[in-house]
């Protein structure tokens, strides 16, 4: 934080006058109050003459560029002076002060005046300096003309949620959506990523690989027999179930889940008065872009305001014949199953769709170019790629893929940069998301995307031209997450439509990871906390353990889950970051993030009883740290 | 010309809507439904049974709400299966949801005998 320069305040009167006397106690009472921040330079003259005749008679006011000294005759007068480094010299006592015009930063003005001045300085401005919202005034008015108080170019989770919520607060709203189709030509209905190739269908095929994973490792240990190859063993215990998972109901019943959200959200929509229209747009001007349906005709339509939230797109494989792989775009939507499939990528989507594909008796290999999930935890991260090769899951580490050649039979022959080759039905490709904003028309209205991800940069979600906002997934330097991109877009539209200052918050978000071993975090990751604060000022409680439910299950008598919670070494612990693997991750860390949002300590922690039993209470039982050494294996009850 | 697996029309257009419910004199039942919809489907054989038992009174119709849209929002179906029972370009019943045969043949009945009722007191004219 900036340190804030003193203020140094020159007050002139004479002694006899109740005005001057009375400013110069407040003024005395502030330096006492605040000593680092204000210092007072008295010039007290005996009587009104005296004083009179330095100020309206020495020059003294020519020094000041303000017009309204010329008709200040009165006692008071104060002003600023200019900030110094070093501290003035200070003659006591000095009656006709010596003042350089170029020292004066500011007339402050008589008694009214100076009271005003210290009624601002004693308002607690600076914390409200950083937390409140100063976004560019975009100019809007109520009689502006245009179609729409805002158009939003995007119907997907932050684009709708900030066109329901400004229609709510008596905007007139458009909202545009438009998806053009992948490589391979899958396409999609209203909604977005999130409802149609993101996190909708990923959980719901990850539920589904979850349940063919309980059928196959836990039934029979529970006795529970679901059509065994034969009865009971000799030994009691129920043969091994085997399943199969049918690809095209799976993915069938996943489809028209999503088409039921897709017309949910278009009535939503025309509930809201929101006005939806499936078309593409591109910017004009700034207050103009030009529509186009999916039949080619084109249309204008102008507003006061834009919102871009239009999302990403996965990046392409730019290897030889990587036209031939797919993406997460066309994965959940396949005829039919992938069959063998390569999932090129570490990062989390590569990893849960490899996760739910051998989940669901798929032969899949995951090629790595360095680590695994970057961004994230690294002890965390390397405990999921340890249990997806227990899962059966291959990896082949430090290579990338260098061609793709479809053979004869269909298949598609990947050659590794190591040399290495093999045989897929499927190559999936997850090496990155950027964003879709080339088309968009962004020159013609000045604004700036990162270069590297295509990402529109933005200061409280406003781009460099005033009346053009930006949220969710194309805005550079925020958590690509639906819940994100949602918040983000409500309190735009409170800001914009509402009069709210709020900004979005955007530190100790959550996120789950839905690998088959689950991740959730919040706050630091232990590389990140101790890359900023230093490996001295932090400390690690931790614990490995199994959950309840796995126990009696044979083949899982290796599957551990583990959990850590990073502290500051201040005498409170402050609680720096939270993390999880293990089942239900996504609603293990809910309510913890709500504790984080409060400033969270680890005693609060400690000294909230836990719910027995679950995995949960494993973050509020901690004790052993990493630096003690010991052995992080959880013991019994 | 599209038939529906109740048996009824398809209707493939705003102007077909328009044309043979809105501005049709004898009471036409819209059936709005889509391919993605389970209880939908569970509502075909319900649909199917009025056609049959109906045919000379009703005519039965068909819209699904992916590809005519804008007939559907029009016609305020918030969700779907929904029912409408039209005469002369209004709506004399909405029925929402996957209802069994009995409560919609009783529906339909009340819709008919309304209608009859109604043309009693105008003056004659065919249904």
């Amino acid at each position: 934080m900036a340190s804030i320069p003193r203020k140094t305040v020159h007050i002139s009167g004479y002694s006899s006058c109740g005005f001057y006397t009375r400013i110069l106690n407040i003024l005395k009472s502030l330096t006492v109050l605040f000593p680092t921040r204000i210092e007072i330079v008295d010039h007290e003259f005996v009587d009104r003459s005296s004083y009179r005749k330095w100020l309206l008679e020495s020059g003294f006011k020519e020094k000041f560029s303000d017009p309204r000294v010329k008709d200040h005759s009165t006692s008071p007068f104060c002003w600023l002076e200019k900030p110094r480094a070093e501290p003035a010299q200070r003659t006591n006592g000095d009656q006709v002060p010596d003042i350089k015009a170029e020292d004066i930063e500011a007339f402050i003005g008589g008694h009214d005046d100076t009271l005003a001045w210290c009624r601002s300085f004693m308002a607690p401005c600076e914390e409200k300096a950083t937390n409140g919202v100063e976004m560019v005034d975009d100019g809007h008015n109520p009689g502006h003309g245009y179609d729409y108080d805002l158009v939003v170019i995007g119907g997907g989770s932050g684009g709708m949620a900030a066109s329901k919520e400004a229609a709510d607060l008596g905007a007139k709203v458009a909202c545009l959506d438009f998806v053009k189709p992948s490589p391979k030509g899958t396409t999609w209905g209203l909604g977005g990523t999130c409802v149609n190739v993101g996190c909708i269908p990923k959980k719901l095929f990850h539920a589904g690989s979850l349940l063919n994973e309980a059928f196959k490792k836990d039934a029979a240990f529970y006795g529970v027999k679901v059509g065994s190859k034969d009865g009971s063993r000799e030994d009691g215990l129920l043969a091994e179930t085997s399943t199969n998972v049918h690809w095209s109901v799976l993915r069938e019943n996943i489809q028209n889940y999503i088409r039921g959200l897709n017309f949910k959200y278009r009535v939503r929509l025309r509930e809201k008065e929101v006005d939806y229209h499936n078309k593409l747009a591109t910017f004009v001007d700034d207050h103009t872009i030009e529509i186009v349906d999916k039949k080619g005709r084109v249309d204008t339509l102008t507003s006061s305001r834009f919102l871009i939230a239009t999302g990403g797109r996965p990046a392409p494989l730019e290897c030889e014949g990587g036209e031939l792989a797919i993406s997460s775009d066309d994965i959940f939507s396949l005829e039919s199953s992938p069959g063998k499939t390569l999932c090129v990528g570490a990062s989390y989507i590569s990893l849960e769709c490899a996760g739910f594909l051998a989940g669901i008796g798929l032969d899949v290999t995951v090629a790595v170019r360095s680590i695994l999930l970057r961004g994230f935890d690294r002890q965390c991260a390397d405990k999921i790629g340890e249990y997806m090769i227990d899962h059966g899951v291959k990896f082949r580490r430090e290579v990338t893929p260098k061609k793709l050649e479809k053979l004869e039979s269909g298949e598609i022959k990947v050659t590794f940069s190591d040399g290495s080759d093999d045989t897929y039905d499927t190559v999936l490709t997850a090496i990155g998301r950027h964003a879709d904003t080339e088309k968009l028309g962004l020159d013609k209205i000045g604004v700036e995307v990162n270069p590297k991800n295509k990402r529109i940069l933005g200061k409280y979600e406003q781009t460099q031209c005033p009346n053009v906002y930006a949220i969710g997934d194309v805005l550079d330097g925020t958590p690509e997450l639906t819940p994100v991109a949602i918040q983000s877009g409500i309190l735009l539209a409170r800001r914009l439509f509402g009069g709210s200052k709020e900004p979005m918050d955007y530190r100790n978000v959550c996120t789950t990871v839905f690998t088959p071993v689950e991740y959730s975090c919040v706050g630091y990751s232990e590389d990140e906390a101790i890359e900023k604060f230093g490996e001295a000022a932090v400390e690690v409680y931790h614990r490995e353990f199994q959950p309840l439910e796995w126990s009696l299950s044979l083949g899982r008598g290796h599957n551990f889950a583990y959990t850590k919670v990073i502290v500051d070494k201040t005498p409170q612990e402050n609680v720096l970051g939270i993390h999880y693997v293990g089942p239900n991750a996504g609603e293990v860390m809910q309510g913890y993030g709500v504790a984080m949002k409060q400033g969270l300590t680890f005693k609060n922690l400690i000294e909230t009883v836990g719910i027995h039993p679950t995995s949960s209470e494993e973050i509020v039982t901690l004790s052993v740290t990493k630096s003690s050494g010991e052995d992080a294996a959880a013991g019994g009850c | 010309m599209a038939v529906a697996k109740t048996g009824g029309k398809v209707l493939e257009s705003v102007e077909e809507f328009k044309k043979t419910v809105l501005d049709s004199n004898g009471p036409v039942l819209v059936f709005f439904t889509a391919p993605w919809c389970g209880p939908c489907r569970l509502s075909v054989p319900v649909v199917k049974d009025v056609m049959k038992e109906f045919s000379s009174r009703l005519r039965v119709v068909e819209v699904c709400t992916d590809d005519l849209p804008e007939v559907a929002a029009d016609a305020n179906v918030v969700s779907i299966p929904t029912i409408q029972i039209y005469s002369r370009g209004e709506v004399m019943d909405t029925i929402v949801g996957c209802v069994a045969k009995s409560v919609l043949f009783s529906s339909v009945e009340k819709v008919l005998e309304d209608i009859a009722l109604r043309v009693g007191d105008v003056g004659s004219e065919k249904s």
